[in-house]
């Protein structure tokens, strides 16, 4: 094969790699299939910061992850990826008033450390390739113990411009049920001033004590979903602008309904419907010299909770013979859900939407990875390790001055293979 | 919340004006690149993920763990993930 039809092949591996998508956008011009292991560990929440003042184990997962693309036939291509995980640990379940011997601390409850659950998640996607564009239809599930989702989505992929500019536009929906088997609190906390109560109990138990009790009062607050929608719009765009240049632009809007609440947290209450706005821009600049690549990437998202956020992504992928060494750095800022409170003072709430879960909580985070790639022949091994640290912004006037000790701090480690047919 | 969502739209407006203004002056006065001129975008260090397999458990994380997800796809299915 000529040295340009080498280039035109090899070419589909990447400038057609779309954004997200995580298959090709068009026909892929080999199989694959990869495997990674992947230890995720959470910091222990300090002794000062909880109220059984003693260090507490946060989660410990443990991911397995394979991942697959076929070709099938001259215009189409099967991807799909299998992943499960097993974790044990701790979460918060509410951050409490300060005491009188730590005025400037409000510390969080955690829920049992014996929480152990395992979850599994499936997706496939099969996609078929023409001259003038691409289309893929694909679905998928999750599930938990108490949890179960189900998507069903759509995309299509026009290259024009000689294929220097590629417009993608995907779809989704997915219907997910909650059924919580620990966690619940009892119903302890109604609103002091109208009476609606505080979803702290499992939907179940609202379901019991609310809609066939005999108590009319309580049945106007009758909550008989656990379910919750999700529909998810995207569009983006890939450009290439020079022979070592690559930028995309997307923009995203999600719906969410029904029950949006986290029924392991006390008294959590928020919103049956929230709509998202994303939009995100990318950078990939190849410098000759250095034999590097440079990746920038901007997310802005915004939501009807008042959730903003920025995120910066920067990294260098350095290539040295058969290895590929690539430091990055990953900035996040988030502004509080409007309904955010740093903490529960006991039986006074009169908010009818309330949570105090961190990640409503005003935050910045810095992510800093380091990865290794490594190619022989048909085979490419993979090794990387992330740190994860987050800190509260108390300058929003919303933490009342009060760090959210249910913050995060994690590391994780993920070794893999993928071998390419 | 109708103030909001006409500040968001008017917000996306711009943006996809802005896209447009890029696709109308800065796409078409570009220099198209010939397929035997992109062995440098071929790179796979110049993939959008340069690990796609782990670029989801990154995302899966993310998601369970911070106030925001997406921009990168349309989402998907959902997880129970505290």
């Amino acid at each position: 094969m000529s040295n340009k039809g080498t280039a035109y092949r090899s070419l589909l591996a990447a400038a057609s790699l779309l954004p997200g998508l995580q298959a090709h956008a068009e026909m892929p011009y080999e199989s694959s299939v990869g495997y990674r292991f992947s230890q995720y560990q959470e910091s222990s929440v300090d002794a000062d910061q909880n109220a059984l003042s003693e260090d507490i184990e946060r989660y410990s997962i443990d991911v397995h992850q394979v991942a697959f693309e076929l070709i099938t036939g001259d215009k189409s291509s099967i991807n799909g990826a299998v992943q499960y995980e097993t974790l044990s640990g701790a979460s918060p379940w509410f951050v409490s008033a300060p005491n009188s011997s730590t005025p400037d601390q409000a510390p969080v409850v955690m829920s049992g450390a014996s929480i152990e659950e395992k979850r599994t998640d499936a997706r496939l996607r099969y996609a078929l390739h023409f001259k003038p564009f691409s289309i893929g239809v694909s679905g998928g599930f999750s599930t938990e113990k108490d949890y179960n989702s189900n998507f069903f989505g759509a995309d299509i992929s026009i290259p024009f411009n000689k294929k220097n500019t590629t417009v993608t536009a995907s779809f989704s929906i997915s219907n997910d049920t909650i059924e919580p088997t620990y966690g619940s609190s009892g119903i302890s906390f109604l609103n002091t001033n109208n009476g609606i109560p505080l979803y702290n109990d499992a939907p179940d138990q609202i379901d019991q004590n609310y809609c066939s009790g005999s108590d009319s009062n309580l049945r106007q607050y009758c909550r008989t979903d656990n379910e919750k929608q999700n529909i998810s719009t995207f569009v983006g765009l890939s450009q290439v602008v020079s022979k070592t240049a690559v930028v995309s632009f997307g923009i995203s809007y999600n719906t969410l309904t029904g029950y949006l609440s986290d029924p392991y947290k006390l008294n959590d209450s928020r919103p049956d419907d929230k709509r998202q706005f994303v939009t995100s821009a990318g950078l990939r600049k190849y410098l000759p010299r250095l034999k590097s690549a440079l990746h920038f990437d901007f997310r802005y998202y915004n939501d009807s909770w008042e959730v903003d956020s920025y995120t910066f992504g920067a990294g260098w992928a350095y290539n040295y013979g058969s290895f590929m060494v690539m430091p990055s750095l990953r900035y996040y800022q988030q502004a509080p859900a409007f309904f955010y409170d740093p903490h529960i003072e006991a039986n006074s709430d009169d908010s009818y939407f309330f949570s105090n879960d961190a990640r409503l909580s005003p935050f910045s985070a810095v992510s800093s990875k380091l990865k290794l790639l490594y190619t022989i022949n048909n085979f490419s091994i993979h090794g990387s390790l992330e740190v994860y640290a987050s800190q509260s912004d108390q300058d929003d006037p919303l933490t009342q001055g009060f760090d959210n000790p249910g913050l995060i701090d994690y590391t994780r480690g993920t070794f893999g293979v993928d071998f390419k047919f | 919340m109708a103030v909001f969502l006409s500040c968001n739209l008017l917000n996306y407006r711009r943006f996809i004006l802005i896209v447009s203004l890029f696709l109308l002056t800065g796409c078409s006065t570009l220099t198209v690149v010939q397929p035997w001129e992109r062995g440098h975008l071929s790179e796979p260090s110049m993939r959008w993920e340069v690990d796609a397999i782990e670029a989801t458990l990154e995302d899966h994380i993310l998601f369970a763990k911070e106030g925001s997800s997406g921009g990168s796809s349309a989402a998907g299915g959902g997880c129970g993930c505290n």
